[in-house]
């Protein structure tokens, strides 16, 4: 009896503590699958507390989060593209200033070499900045070649509670500073222009009103009518100019090259002979010719001869040449005058553009002739180039697709 | 193999980067300085002048850790060869800084005089010739391209001519202007700044074919001192009353 009531004692104790171990096991179970579940941010939710129930909002859990694990890299590879796709620079550090993300056009810049490697200079000092806290931009002026102006700025980056880093970003500013400085120049030289000759003409005039001796009045009209000549030229050729440009489709017809340039030539050879220019065709093959508006390319020739002649010195020479490689004709016309400055080169065509205001006032140009040139070049599909050296003379170019037909004609004999 | 001095070849890249960029300031201030001087612009010259203590600045920095590289890292080979290739360049392009420093100086000096357009031209020229060659022997560099390097020398002949242009110009135009003295020498020293950043640029391509191959022109001299002397020696064997030229001169008796 004592024996059975002891087995029977030390089962009930066994099954005790069995079940207190399993209590204290599912009590840790439980405890660890909570703490898993707080890390993978399970909500508490209306489950029974069971291990089943803890296993299987787990896993719920972890598959959530694995999806927007997902979602996540898909939207950073897509920010990733997005920033790779535009056009400025851009570049993001961490709050120690590493690096974390480049996109394509600011590692150009970190990488480059010469000018631009000074704009990855401008970067990462600024980033350095921007890490402790501090804004900054710095304009970057590249002399190049091609001359580029960028603008660097760079700004902390805040996250809820601290400054988790900084971005730079790069922008390529020439064009718009191009423009800017076009139309600040084209404003202030048109009323240069024309507030010049007007002022001296009410000048003369009233001048002319309170004087008494004839021959001085006779002076003082020619003078009238020189200055009225200059601001008539200029509004002609405003008008010129603006035909020019808003002809949308002008009369497109065979226009032989020969003709353009003799034409051209009969026009500028008073004003040569005047300041005993010579100038030499070197005359073009017959066959050539443009589709065009002859009235517009006469023009446009003209315009280059007379500034060829004008910057010409006296007893100079003055070379006119045309010729084709098969599909453009060209059209030169070659001075060994003053020549223009390398850095003026790209702006002479624009309206009123000056390399020397004083000088432009003894050749009484109206500063329009190279953009009536350029706006025929436009006009024909074609375009206009300068080739230049100071002191050593300039050569322009107008290079307009050819006429076909005619070219392709058999080369006139030279009894025609 | 596996990397293992990761930071030690970081800091080489870091090193060639900065040299690089040490130069870029050159090939900016060059065409400035032009600038500066043909259009008279007295604040983008004194900007040249002051700019300069960024290049030299920099100059000692990167010296500085090619000193520390040289004693901490003990480099061999090529790696050795760049590290010192460095440490010349960065002299070679601070001395290049410093004539375009001559140049905005010269503008000053200059500022107001009237200058022949032949002149301008010349100048405008050597600016945009000089730019184009330190361009060139930087590229080498960058690329380790030797041949590329070897071209330099032979493009340096336009700035050279173009200095001789610029010297006989002056001479021509002395009479005709009311250029004074002072203006002419200012405007020959000035060609022969140009000129002489020519030079440098073609040094710099020198010591990049250095780092690349080795090989250094000089080392074609020294061995030709070195046949000369050999057959010298010889020649003292077989006749000795042929007149000796060696390369210790002889010893002055008195004089010690």
């Amino acid at each position: 009896m004592t024996a059975l009531a002891l087995v029977a004692g030390l089962v009930a104790l066994t099954l005790a503590g069995v079940v207190v171990r399993l209590a204290r096991d599912r009590a840790a179970l439980l405890a660890a699958v909570r703490d898993a579940a707080g890390r993978v941010a399970v909500e508490p939710g209306p489950h029974d507390g069971t291990v089943a129930a803890e296993v299987a909002a787990l896993h719920r859990a972890l598959e959530e989060r694995e999806a927007r694990s997902r979602a996540d890299e898909w939207m950073l590879g897509q920010l990733e593209l997005a920033l790779d796709a535009i056009a400025p620079g851009v570049v993001i550090v961490d709050r120690a200033g590493t690096p974390v993300f480049t996109n394509g056009v600011a590692a150009g810049f970190v990488t480059a070499r010469h000018g631009e490697a000074l704009v990855g200079v401008a970067v990462e000092e600024l980033l350095t900045e921007a890490c402790r806290g501090i804004h900054g931009s710095r304009t970057v002026d590249l002399f190049g070649p091609p001359r580029r102006t960028l603008v660097v700025t760079a700004m902390p980056l805040f996250g809820p509670d601290d400054l988790v880093g900084a971005l730079a970003v790069v922008d390529d500013v020439t064009e718009h500073r191009r423009v800017d400085a076009v139309r600040r120049d084209f404003v202030a030289n048109i009323s240069h222009e024309l507030k010049t000759p007007i002022g001296a003409i009410s000048l003369l005039a009233e001048t002319v009103l309170a004087e008494d001796d004839p021959a001085i009045v006779r002076r003082l009209a020619h003078r009238l009518v020189a200055e009225a000549d200059r601001v008539n030229r200029t509004v002609e050729d405003l008008l010129v100019l603006s035909r020019i440009e808003h002809e949308e489709a002008p009369s497109h017809e065979p226009v032989p090259v020969h003709l353009v340039v003799a034409e051209a030539v009969e026009r500028i050879r008073p004003a040569a002979e005047l300041d005993g220019i010579e100038i030499v065709v070197d005359e073009p093959d017959h066959r050539l010719a443009i589709l065009g508006d002859r009235r517009q390319l006469v023009s446009a020739l003209y315009n280059l001869l007379d500034n060829a002649v004008k910057y010409s010195d006296p007893g100079g020479e003055v070379v006119v040449r045309a010729g084709s490689d098969g599909s453009t004709i060209d059209i030169s016309v070659q001075d060994r005058g003053i020549g223009i400055p390398a850095k003026d080169l790209e702006r002479v065509f624009e309206r009123f553009y000056r390399v020397d205001q004083g000088r432009s006032r003894q050749t009484g140009g109206t500063g329009l002739g190279l953009a009536i040139v350029r706006h025929v070049a436009t006009n024909h599909h074609g375009e206009v180039r300068v080739d230049s050296r100071l002191g050593e003379g300039s050569t322009f170019t107008l290079y307009v697709p050819s006429a076909s037909g005619l070219v392709a004609l058999p080369a006139l004999s030279d009894a025609s | 193999m596996p990397e293992i001095r990761i930071g030690y070849h970081n800091e080489l890249d870091q090193i060639r980067a900065d040299v690089v960029r040490s130069a870029a300031l050159v090939t900016e201030t060059i065409p400035r300085a032009t600038d500066a001087l043909l259009s008279g612009d007295l604040q983008v010259a004194k900007q040249i002048i002051e700019g300069d203590d960024v290049l030299d600045a920099l100059t000692l920095d990167i010296e500085e850790r090619c000193f520390q590289i040289l004693a901490l890292q003990q480099p061999v080979a090529t790696d050795l060869r760049s590290v010192i290739t460095a440490i010349k360049l960065v002299a070679e392009i601070e001395r290049s800084g410093d004539l375009m420093v001559n140049v905005a100086k010269a503008g000053r000096r200059l500022y107001g005089a009237t200058l022949d357009a032949r002149i301008r031209g010349i100048i405008e020229r050597m600016g945009e010739e000089a730019t184009r060659l330190f361009r060139l022997a930087i590229d080498a560099y960058a690329e380790g391209n030797a041949g590329l390097a070897a071209a330099v020398d032979d493009l340096d002949d336009q700035l050279d001519n173009l200095q001789k242009e610029l010297v006989s110009v002056i001479f021509e135009t002395r009479g005709g202007e009311e250029a004074s003295l002072e203006v002419a020498v200012q405007l020959a020293l000035v060609g022969r700044y140009y000129e002489r950043v020519g030079d440098h640029a073609v040094n710099v391509s020198e010591r990049v074919q250095y780092m690349v191959t080795g090989w250094l022109p000089e080392h074609t001299g020294a061995a030709r001192l070195r046949a000369r002397a050999q057959t010298d020696a010889a020649e003292a064997i077989d006749g000795p009353d042929a007149p000796v030229i060696g390369l210790v001169p002889p010893v002055d008796e008195e004089a010690g």
